[in-house]
């Protein structure tokens, strides 16, 4: 899933890996929402709200909003840095940095959340800003290494892309078009789990609260463990071909 | 197209981050904290209804988009919703709220303020809860919005002053 960069990744891994971060921003975003009132995987009503603020002078919120959507770029900006920036090492662990830090980020939001939240308004401010800034970690790598095929922390763009796509599927030499298909198939995927995860999430939240962080924090710990499992599989199928293949030339022999 | 070395780019950066938290300083030196604002007392000045369901008015309270709710209505609602029975508000730090009804009694809360403070929060001795949506609050003036829910479809807008 993090081992392939841009146009080398199959339909088939942008499909795994669309699935399971869109699954784990439509649960951030519905836990953030009844926690915290404020969405955190996309900065668009953000923009919005920052405007209202603005026209209406509440300095102080449009301060809050400023850090919000910047911690967003930042996730994003940073997520990106790490992956241009770490071509000593391999594609995997290059992939693996950024998400090990929206890991981080998610099981320190469910910790203090579940021990010290005392739900004081500076403590809810930062805590959306920390979610943000995961939201925005995961969407700058996603889209980074699938070359922008991939985003799941906003469904915005997807819907345009969607509603685009379908269009062109009401000519038939467009339904031929096998790229159109999967781009299709990738985006409805993206949609359904991001959709099924906000649904979990709410229901989940509404039982153990914070903890359901630790759930996201372990949705995304797939992406890291897939790679490593896939590694360990090939590695343990290679080393029984060996062995077989000395056990036959023993026997020839 | 003119070449700019890493440097540069660094220190545009460094600029434009300088700007940005410049900027949100001085939002939070001008201004107080929502959390902080709310603490006093507030007097209900106004009860209105946004009409959505307008087979519920009363012809003659009509004031451009805003109809004044009819007293028979604000009663059922009253009698829903433990916190429209106060007639004052008074948050004091430690998020304690006492709503003071007008023959003196006084109901203990908690309130908190969710979001961006836009969100407020009031919670009960008994477990209930309540949330308000702030759409003004300045040290004269707050004005909350508490979605109904129920045969009177819409929102109801309170007005309260400072005392």
């Amino acid at each position: 899933m993090l081992r392939k960069f841009s146009n080398s990744r199959t339909l088939r891994q942008n499909l795994q890996l669309g699935g399971i971060t869109a699954f784990a921003a439509g649960m951030t975003n519905v836990a953030s929402l009844i926690a915290f009132f404020a969405f955190t995987s996309n900065v668009t009503g953000h923009y919005a709200i920052l405007a209202e603020e603005i026209a209406k002078g509440h300095w102080h919120q449009v301060g809050v909003v400023i850090i919000w959507i910047f911690l967003f770029f930042i996730g994003n900006f940073l997520s990106n840095f790490l992956v241009i920036n770490s071509e000593k090492l391999s594609k995997y662990v290059a992939h693996a940095i950024p998400i090990i830090l929206e890991f981080i980020c998610l099981v320190v939001v469910g910790v203090y959340g579940h021990f010290f939240y005392r739900e004081t308004l500076t403590e809810t401010e930062f805590l959306v800003a920390f979610l943000l800034f995961a939201m925005g970690i995961q969407n700058g790598l996603v889209a980074s290494i699938s070359n922008g095929t991939v985003k799941t922390t906003h469904l915005t763009g997807l819907t345009t892309d969607l509603g685009i796509s379908l269009s062109m599927f009401t000519k038939k030499k467009f339904r031929r078009r096998r790229e159109l298909r999967g781009k299709i198939k990738l985006l409805t995927f993206i949609a359904s789990f991001y959709l099924l995860g906000g649904v979990i999430s709410g229901v989940i939240f509404l039982r153990v609260e914070f903890l359901t962080f630790f759930f996201i924090a372990a949705v995304i710990a797939v992406v890291l463990l897939y790679d490593l499992g896939t590694l360990a599989r090939m590695k343990y199928q290679l080393s029984k071909r060996e062995k077989l293949k000395l056990i036959q030339e023993a026997k020839l022999s | 197209m003119k070449e700019y070395s890493n440097t540069q780019v660094w220190v545009a950066y460094f600029f434009g981050f300088a700007v940005l938290l410049s900027i949100v300083l001085l939002t939070q030196w001008v201004s107080d904290p929502p959390s902080k604002v709310i603490l006093g007392t507030w007097k209900e000045k106004e009860w209105k209804y946004e009409v959505i369901n307008t087979g519920t008015m009363v012809e003659g309270f009509a004031d451009n988009n805003v109809k004044i709710l009819p007293e028979y209505l604000q009663n059922r609602i009253r009698e829903d919703v433990i916190v429209h029975q106060a007639e004052t508000w008074v948050f004091k730090p430690g998020n304690v709220l006492l709503l003071e009804k007008e023959s003196g009694e006084i109901i203990e809360a908690e309130w908190r303020l969710k979001g961006r403070g836009h969100i407020l929060y009031i919670r009960y001795l008994d477990g209930s809860f309540e949330f308000y949506d702030i759409k003004e609050l300045t040290e004269k003036e707050m004005v909350i919005n508490f979605d109904i829910g129920m045969e009177v479809r819409g929102v109801a807008r309170l007005t309260f002053t400072r005392q």
